[in-house]
């Protein structure tokens, strides 16, 4: 069972649940050709089929093609090419 | 790439070192923004940074046993760093870019249409005067302004346009009509004699013959009457009609024994001028012909433009041929048949019509040339016509005395 922090934990006594909160990572697919990824942590996998992106609670894993890194900034990560999925491997 | 990153520049970048994706993250945790990041084989990857991010980006990833070198500039900052080492090149962008806003505003051609009779240079050289000439400001073209200048410069000239169209300004105009002289309709004329002599044929069209074939007649004597006797009225109309009669002419016709004329070749010269518009530069000293013996070619090279568009700049070539002068001497024979001649065709030019039915010539040496003294029996037209003052009028004289 998941440990929430101490802010989650008032975002849902204030019924703010669905927020996003300071820190938490936020992925946006546009279509199937561009995705946004937001509070990363770094890039721990790199190709034209995969990449592997560390977030919070895991690593993110996006499959697809011809795939690239458009741009990366320290807190921002877009990813453009054909992308077929996208999976959080969570941190055990 | 966006406007802004294009114009602070980028450059791309290979990154190689054990592990790249840490790097990138580095890179990035630094505040080093990477764009389009590329496999480019093992433990390589190829980014674009901004050209201000390199010297730090080299910094960090070389604290991590890496290696950052530059593949490529992109960008309009790097087009325009090529473009300064290149000044003959950017002078000569920024003469097109200044000529293509000035030169639309000044007039360099100018073309004249419409005109027949009235000279294209007359008509140009006119609008010079007035402001509209090579180089003049288009701004300073006034249509109506420089219409009223050439209708007051060249009064054949009816009406006047000016429109300019880029560097060419298009004169066009339109010329008076010239009232066509129509024979004289009303009135009384009648056919008269223009000399002496006696009449060999008449035909009379209209009028009133007032002699006959055979009869002599003396100049300026009445040969067909406008006014025709009808018994009960006088009829006054324009009298039409030929009469030819023989009649006598006398000629003395003059010429020098002897002449100069032109012999061999001493030599050719040429000289220079350059003509800009109404100027002119010689390059040479002097002017004009000294004497009868060089003779004088002149032509002007205009510079003009593919399309036809001359521009008012010209060489002009003047080319000096100087020759022997030698005297020449007539002989009689010669002159005789040179003043024969010269009398035939005074006499056939003189003439309205008809031809010289006889002729005694006279050919004498006389002091210093030779002298034709001749006279010409000719068949010729001596009928002209002539106003006659109305009946009406002749009345009313008589009413007011």
């Amino acid at each position: 069972m998941k440990q929430y922090g101490w802010i989650e934990r008032i975002a849902g006594a204030v019924d703010l649940q669905d927020e996003a909160m300071p820190g938490q990572p936020i992925v946006e697919l546009f279509g199937d050709g561009r995705l946004l990824i937001e509070h990363h942590r770094g890039v721990t996998e790199y190709g034209r089929e995969r990449i592997c992106v560390r977030v919070r609670y895991g690593s993110l894993r996006v499959c697809g093609c011809r795939m690239e890194l458009a741009r990366m900034t320290a807190d921002q990560l877009v990813i453009t090419g054909r992308i077929d999925s996208v999976t959080l491997d969570r941190r055990r | 790439m966006d406007l802004w990153r294009s114009l602070s520049g980028v450059v791309e970048v290979e990154l190689v070192c054990a592990d790249p994706e840490n790097i990138l993250y580095r890179l990035n945790s630094a505040g080093i923004v990477t764009y389009k990041v590329q496999d480019a084989g093992t433990l390589c990857f190829r980014c674009f940074i901004k050209r201000s991010d390199l010297d730090r980006s080299k910094r960090i990833v070389q604290k991590y046993g890496g290696r950052v070198s530059c593949v490529d500039r992109k960008g309009i900052y790097w087009w325009l760093k090529r473009l300064l080492r290149r000044p003959v090149l950017l002078s000569g962008l920024f003469l097109l870019c200044f000529l293509s806003f000035y030169l639309p505003t000044k007039v360099l051609f100018i073309q004249v249409e419409g005109n027949e009779t009235v000279s294209s240079a007359m008509i140009i050289s006119a609008a010079a005067d007035h402001g509209l000439g090579f180089g003049s400001s288009r701004r300073a073209v006034r249509s109506e302004k420089l219409k009223n200048a050439l209708l007051g410069s060249i009064p054949k000239l009816q009406w006047v346009g000016v429109n300019t169209y880029g560097c060419r300004a298009v004169i066009s105009v339109r010329e008076r009509e010239v009232p066509q002289e129509t024979p004289q309709t009303e009135g009384v004329s009648s056919i008269v004699a223009s000399r002496d002599g006696v009449i060999q044929k008449m035909t009379v069209i209209k009028g009133d013959p007032v002699c006959q074939v055979g009869k002599s007649v003396t100049e300026g004597q009445v040969l067909i009457s406008g006014y025709t006797d009808l018994g009960l009225c006088i009829r006054g109309e324009q009298a039409e009609g030929e009469v030819f009669a023989l009649t006598q002419r006398s000629l003395e016709v003059l010429m020098p024994s002897e002449g100069t004329g032109r012999g061999d070749m001493i030599g050719s010269e040429k000289k220079y001028s350059l003509i800009i518009g109404k100027n002119r530069i010689n390059f040479f000293k002097g002017s004009g012909i000294s004497d009868t013996t060089c003779d004088k070619m002149y032509s002007e090279y205009y510079l003009t433009l593919p399309g036809g568009y001359r521009l008012p700049i010209a060489i002009a070539v003047e080319e000096y041929g100087r020759y022997h002068q030698t005297s020449v001497s007539i002989q009689g024979s010669v002159a005789q048949e040179i003043l024969e001649r010269q009398s035939a065709a005074y006499l056939s030019q003189i003439m309205v019509a008809g031809d010289v039915q006889r002729r005694w010539d006279h050919f004498r040496p006389v002091d210093g040339g030779y002298c034709l003294i001749g006279k010409y029996a000719c068949y010729e037209m001596i009928g002209i016509s002539r106003h006659e003052e109305s009946l009406s009028n002749y009345e009313d004289d008589r009413t007011d005395r």
